[in-house]
């Protein structure tokens, strides 16, 4: 207890300094930014903006790195809330209640749960990672393919709670996902599958593609379709601010988010894109009225925010504690470590406490700055919102073009976007979902890399899945939640059918 | 699991519908897309067991997709009777087509061209709007891109034609 | 403060650029893109930063490192190899596009021996042969003693087919006849957090992704495939001094379209090798256990020397491999 104290208060001493809380301002700040601005993601942005640190000292360079990353995470729930598109797989359910919360003038309140939702978990997040990287790291290092495929299992499990209409519809629709992510190169033989003879899909469709097709690109032809529907987006404002009856509605959400988020997100391997469905999920099981949900719940924008933070702060274990980097992003940070004379690893806590105290201290900071920055932006964006449409939908139009142009600086993707909001305005047609689509598409390929690990691991035995305890008790878990979902589910599609 | 709306639709969705069965759309729209890509999976190997080939996860998620198609389609013949909305056309031909003429300008034009061109022709979208309007909002709009993507985030986005040195 | 006014700079000298015409200057007027047929921050991404920074600095213009990634890295490639031969686009790339692309991808538009004009070997990282912290033997000769009554028991961890670690190890288990169970990873991250967890049994990979996790002790590091010791592993002994007949080095080469004229080739080449001899970043290369090409594997004779006999040595294995 008493090291922990005198790590943070290293750790602050160094986060502290002038310049380095400079640093980590202007890290948010280009963060918020790039969040904001559909399709430019983090690695993108860390990758241009590396040469410019060059001439900075190694930590003051991780810090403003590591605040455009959360702050990136941050930024993209505006932009989920304000036009529909999920900038990052962690921001798909933040649009389900976000969107309809800001299409009935409430956009102000959903993005001030989110920051302070964000805040709260952010401060929780750190303090874990404080106290316990290195039990947490050692946990995570029990977890192998066989477990790892269990947890999927029971993630593909929430995308049936996700659904707000029909179930089989929603199951057809995880299948779907499932399909497009096998799209690619296979891992382990190398053989194309599914492409077409097509080169550039030779690495599988990016989740931006598909996300910014089926939900920015299939909402706006949606929007041009009824003139009605238009004029509601931008015609309320509402509250700025949520008032404390919305806090308290959200206060446990935000906590049981947190604690998603946080445990999934120190899982190596990118568990963290489950944080926010997880919670989702958690919060339409026990909520008194499920129906509420999809329709403007603050609870379905609180919960999953809070888990996305948290799991965003808890990613960073894996990376400080082991120097193994569990998602694109973390490995881009390894990569600027490098590049500084770094060379990150176990022994990093150990060698250069200042840096490793100094990198978490700075990651409550750049929360509160994020809570700082985005509470006053947030007048400004709903304010935004009261663009008229006929102008509003080119620049969105634009700004994801050059976005996902940015990806891979491949023109071929911005095609392959367009193709796919034609294939989302489709869907929506036919009374399908996208967001259970998109969680078969991220689940999917894990899934399907964890199954094929653990059987050559096990040499083809089913038995592994049972064997391990953790696969065991998450299968298990997968099993109670099925059949406990099973009966009431089809009562209650019953009962929607004649509330509607 | 039958989910059925038994409600009318209403009046005036019934004016725009076209008339064709949803449920029995969304039917043939998933065991058309289940039969492409199991056909694009055939030549791939299922695998064993022990090693769980290329195939596996492609044919078997197309076969299931392909249930729900024939199960969707079943339930629309049986009687739900939901029709589809019509469709926007003007809007999927001008949207798609702005993003197509994005793509294709991007790299050989750069995009103080590729930009105002993508946001011309979307907003012909819409019948609201307004010439002028639209143009000035274009003008500024490119210029803020540039500024942004290219001063400020530094991406390596083609901003002019190569022929005029940049 | 540096950042504001750096990007101060950068912005003006954007500006500016775009207002002067480039007609017959002196090299280089303009930015230069090199392209990086991989994800920024991998092995090739943060070596190509590495030198380029130090390179704008001699050649008085910035270089864009643009990351095509996508199949290997041979989209990035293609692209590469089809741009205009004016110095403007450059690209590095690694063992993987430059030797092994050939026998992965039988559709691939380039050939590494013929369609680019070579700059130079950039670096070289040796691979290393790694086991879980647990495997029993203790030394090299141990460790090939067990993998061979063992190795089909044995799960060897790669990060996808094409990857270094699966083309080394390829070599590395065809050449004593090891035929353990392959998993594959999606890149090199998820495979050693299960070498590290235990999951899996080896690996031979790039030594700068091993070094941290060998010098924490959580794996074993059992020998270096390079003729001499490491600066970063100097307890490592080397394969050559162990008298086991392994040597396998991954490299990354910076090459430009076909066709380059010769003055600009030497421009970039000097520039390149200004980058390679500055103590920075030969103490980068140091920590990474990287070493710089010297002598005859630096230049271009060097690196189309070196794109053959590595073509010629690796495609046998990986076709022998696919018609199986």
């Amino acid at each position: 207890m008493w090291d922990l104290i005198t790590n943070l208060q290293l750790g602050l001493s160094v986060a502290g300094s002038l310049k380095n809380m400079g640093l980590c301002f202007l890290g948010c700040l280009i963060g918020t930014l790039i969040g904001v601005l559909p399709g430019v993601g983090p690695i993108a942005t860390i990758a241009m903006l590396l040469p410019l640190t060059f001439g900075l000292d190694p930590v003051g360079a991780l810090i403003m790195l590591a605040g455009i990353y959360y702050g990136a995470q941050y930024g993209g729930s505006t932009t989920a809330i304000l036009v529909n598109i999920p900038g990052e797989a962690t921001a798909v359910v933040t649009v389900l209640d976000g969107h309809q919360m800001a299409k009935q003038g409430r956009a102000g309140i959903a993005l001030g749960i989110a920051a302070i939702g964000s805040f709260i978990a952010g401060t929780i997040a750190t303090i874990i990672i404080a106290a316990a990287a290195k039990p947490l790291t050692t946990l995570a290092l029990l977890f192998g393919p066989a477990d790892y495929f269990a947890l999927m299992v029971l993630g593909l499990m929430f995308a049936v709670v996700l659904a707000r209409g029909s179930v089989p519809k929603a199951i057809a629709m995880i299948f779907f996902g499932i399909l497009l992510s096998t799209v690619g190169t296979d891992i382990e033989t190398g053989e194309e599958r599914l492409t077409f003879g097509w080169m550039e899909i030779a690495d599988g469709i990016d989740f931006a593609v598909i996300a910014m097709g089926m939900f920015g690109f299939a909402e706006i032809l949606r929007n041009l379709e009824h003139k009605e529907a238009r004029a509601v987006v931008s015609a309320k404002i509402g509250r700025l601010l949520p008032n404390m009856a919305d806090l308290k509605v959200s206060l446990a959400p935000i906590l049981r988010g947190t604690a998603i988020g946080s445990i999934l997100g120190f899982l190596p391997g990118n568990g963290a894109v489950l944080g926010p469905f997880a919670s989702y999920s958690t919060e339409k099981k026990i909520a008194k009225d499920p129906s509420r949900f999809g329709r403007g719940a603050i609870e379905g924008v609180a919960g999953p925010e809070s888990a996305n933070n948290a799991g965003a702060q808890t990613a960073f274990i894996p990376l400080l504690t082991l120097g193994i980097p569990p998602n694109a992003v973390m490995a881009l940070m390894i990569g600027a470590m490098t590049i500084h004379g770094i060379v990150p690893g176990p022994q990093i806590i150990t060698k250069q406490p200042e840096l490793f105290w100094g990198m978490i201290a700075s990651m409550w900071i750049g929360n509160l700055m994020l809570l700082i920055i985005n509470l006053p932006l947030i007048g400004i964006w709903v304010r935004l919102l009261q663009v008229p449409y006929r102008l509003m939908f080119p620049a969105i139009i634009i700004f994801c073009c050059i976005g996902i142009y940015s990806i891979n600086n491949s023109p071929t993707e911005v095609l392959l976007t367009a193709a796919f909001g034609l294939f989302g305005y489709l869907l929506i047609k036919l009374g399908f979902e996208v967001a259970p689509l998109l969680l078969g598409f991220v689940l999917g390929r894990l899934m399907e890399e964890k199954l094929r690990q653990a059987m050559v691991i096990s040499r083809g035995s089913l038995w592994t899945f049972i064997d391990r305890p953790v696969s065991l008790a998450l299968l298990v878990l997968t099993l109670v939640i099925l059949v406990a979902s099973a009966l009431p589910a089809i009562r209650k599609s019953r009962e929607t059918v004649f509330t509607e | 699991m039958v989910v059925e709306d038994p409600a009318e639709p209403s009046a005036g969705k019934r004016e725009r519908s076209l008339n064709l069965n949803l449920e029995v759309c969304a039917g043939i729209f998933l065991i058309a897309a289940a039969a492409a890509a199991y056909y694009a999976a055939l030549p791939l190997d299922a695998g064993s067991m022990s090693g769980v080939g290329s195939g596996l996860l492609p044919k078997a998620t197309s076969l299931g997709l392909a249930g729900f198609g024939v199960y969707l389609a079943l339930l629309g013949l049986w009687g739900s009777p939901e029709r589809i909305d019509g469709f926007s056309f003007r809007g999927i031909i001008f949207v798609l087509g702005a993003i197509v003429a994005f793509a294709a300008t991007v790299r050989p034009f750069g995009l103080l061209v590729a930009g105002p061109i993508a946001m011309l022709i979307s907003s012909m979208a819409d019948p609201d709007t307004r010439p002028l309007e639209i143009l000035l909002f274009t003008a500024c709009m490119t210029a803020a891109c540039y500024l942004l993507f290219k001063v400020v985030l530094h991406l390596p986005i083609p901003v002019l034609p190569p022929l005029l040195g940049y | 403060m540096n950042i504001t006014r750096r990007t101060a700079i950068a912005a003006i000298a954007a500006l500016g650029v775009t207002a002067v015409p480039a007609v017959a200057q002196q090299y280089p007027t303009k930015p230069i893109t090199a392209i990086v047929p991989f994800a920024a921050g991998g092995p090739t991404d943060v070596v190509t930063r590495l030198v380029t920074e130090h390179m704008s600095r001699t050649l008085g213009q910035q270089i864009v490192v643009e990351n095509i990634g996508g199949a290997g890295g041979s989209i990035g490639m293609t692209r590469a190899a089809a741009a205009a031969p004016d110095g403007y686009t450059i690209a590095v790339g690694n063992m993987g596009t430059q030797s092994a692309a050939p026998a992965l991808y039988p559709n691939l538009k380039y050939d590494p021996a013929t369609s680019f004009t070579q700059i130079s070997v950039v670096n070289f990282t040796p691979q290393t042969i790694v086991s879980k912290k647990t495997l029993e033997p203790k030394d090299l000769k141990e460790l090939l003693a067990y993998l061979k009554a063992n190795s089909e028991k044995l799960n060897y961890g790669h990060a996808g087919v094409g990857s270094i670690s699966y083309v080394s190890g390829f070599v590395f288990n065809a050449q004593f006849g090891f035929k353990p169970a392959l998993v594959a990873y999606k890149g090199t991250g998820p495979a050693l957090n299960d070498l590290v967890g235990g999951q899996i049994d080896y690996m031979v990979d790039q030594s700068l992704n091993v070094i941290p996790q060998i010098t924490a002790g959580t794996i074993k590091a059992y020998a270096v495939a390079h003729p001499e010791r490491i600066a970063a592993l100097p307890d490592v002994p080397t394969t050559k001094e162990l008298g086991v007949d392994f040597i396998f080095s991954a490299w990354n080469a910076m090459v430009a379209p076909k066709g380059l004229p010769k003055d600009i080739q030497d421009k970039l080449l000097d520039a390149l090798s200004k980058a390679m001899d500055d103590p920075t970043i030969i103490k980068r290369y140091e920590e990474l256990g990287s070493t710089a090409p010297k002598g005859a594997d630096r230049g271009p004779a060097g690196l189309q020397k070196l794109v053959e006999s590595e073509v010629a040595r690796i495609t046998p294995v990986l076709k022998a491999a696919a018609a199986k």
